[in-house]
């Protein structure tokens, strides 16, 4: 492992064994409603950012502490999670998820985090931003010279984009094809990818 | 300790000469894929890279399915790069030996399975005394375990030839426009290993791999368990 790499990953799918936002719309029995609204992200009718405000809309109204202890009970892969938390300084969580929602994670995996961020106004949970993966890939490259990013929906495009190393990781489904077409791997195994990322 | 820990087998490209529409590795000879062969071969080594181009999302979802710790890596210039460019796009990072095989052949199991016995911290380059149609020769000196390759040409002809598979530094490894043998004729003299293969270059290719595994039952015998 060469110790000018920095190394950013998805947090959904990559990560994570489950993915949070289905977990919560079962919640509110609209696992249908959210799927629809994904697929209609995954094909790039919608894009994510006005994806996830109409998906936030709808999820919002789940208190919050709830959503923290689904998002607590969602299993991290042994392999990633041990990477991750072995090597916490040179390695970031890039997701478009929410800062709040994600708390259980950024706790549990001790690395920085970047997400959507949220605020409490009038009693309410509101949407402050919705990540641009991009963005967040171009200030972490300020500071460090040469950076992985792994992922696997078509969100993760800009992060692979900003990088200097993108791999497409199919651990719980497969990554999306324009993704495979910009990365450099393509990894299904989380243990694989974590002898692959031990070389990077 | 497995005595090599990293192979890469380059699976990029077309096979233009065997004039199929689907990828070399994915033919099948005997009635199973070139590479479910390699697969089984390599079964044991911890880390398998698959260099892939033509065809990629085939060959995923082909080896995928049979073996899905493999890391693929892609090399979308395919159609303009080398064997030896492939090999270092997937050895770029590694610190140890690396086994590089190209993935248009198919080894006999018992050969295979005693060079990898000699495989070490040292090189190891792969010879085969059946001379196949368009031969890159290896020269070569000494005997059994002293048998070293002095020289490779296309010119005058030699016992052995180059069977496209060698273990090395992942160092030697370079993104240059020039065959792999060239590459290592830097090294030389190399300790070299026979093999016995069958490499899948052309039709007459294929029908000769098809008639040798259908008579040789034990030419790569539990082959049934990685069947897809």
């Amino acid at each position: 492992m060469r110790n000018d790499t920095f190394y950013t990953f998805d947090l959904d799918g990559t990560v994570s064994m489950e993915e949070l936002l289905p977990l919560m719309a079962r919640e509110l029995d609209l696992e249908m409603e959210l799927g629809l609204l994904t697929r209609l992200t995954l094909d790039g009718t919608l894009s994510f950012e006005a994806s996830f405000r109409l998906r936030f809309h709808i999820l919002r109204s789940i208190p919050v502490e709830t959503v923290q202890r689904i998002s607590a009970g969602v299993p991290l892969h042994p392999a990633i999670e041990a990477f991750i938390t072995a090597n916490r300084k040179r390695c970031a969580v890039v997701t478009g998820n929410l800062d709040v929602w994600a708390r259980p994670f950024i706790e549990r995996l001790g690395c920085a985090f970047h997400t959507s961020t949220s605020a409490i106004e009038n009693g309410q949970l509101t949407l402050k931003t919705v990540l641009d993966k991009g963005e967040a890939i171009r200030g972490i490259a300020r500071t460090h010279k040469r950076i992985v990013a792994v992922g696997d929906s078509f969100n993760d495009m800009s992060m692979f984009e900003e990088a200097d190393i993108g791999v497409a990781y199919g651990g719980v489904h497969d990554p999306v094809q324009q993704l495979v077409r910009t990365a450099d791997y393509v990894v299904y195994d989380g243990d694989a990818l974590c002898r692959l990322l031990n070389t990077l | 300790m497995p005595p090599v820990e990293y192979v890469i087998i380059a699976a990029a490209g077309r096979g233009k000469r065997l004039g199929r529409g689907m990828p070399k590795c994915l033919v099948p000879v005997n009635g199973i894929p070139v590479i479910n062969y390699l697969l089984f071969l390599v079964r044991d080594i911890p880390s398998v890279r698959l260099v892939i181009g033509y065809c990629e999302d085939d060959v995923i979802r082909h080896v995928r399915g049979i073996k899905r710790d493999v890391i693929f890596v892609r090399n979308p210039n395919f159609r303009h790069t080398t064997t030896l460019q492939s090999f270092f796009l997937a050895g770029r990072g590694l610190d140890s030996p690396v086994l590089c095989v190209d993935g248009d052949m198919i080894i006999e199991q018992n050969s295979f399975a005693a060079f990898l016995a000699q495989c070490g911290e040292k090189t190891l380059v792969g010879v085969s005394s059946e001379i196949s149609e368009d031969p890159v020769y290896a020269y070569t000196e000494g005997q059994g375990e002293s048998l070293s390759v002095t020289g490779f040409g296309r010119e005058r002809p030699a016992t052995y030839e180059w069977a496209n598979m060698a273990l090395i530094p992942p160092s030697w490894l370079a993104f240059e426009q020039t065959h792999f043998y060239e590459k290592l004729e830097h090294y030389l003299p190399l300790a070299a290993v026979p093999i016995r293969r069958v490499e899948i270059d052309t039709p007459p290719d294929l029908a000769a791999a098809n008639a040798l595994l259908q008579q040789d039952a034990a030419y790569c015998p539990h082959i049934g368990a990685l069947q897809a």
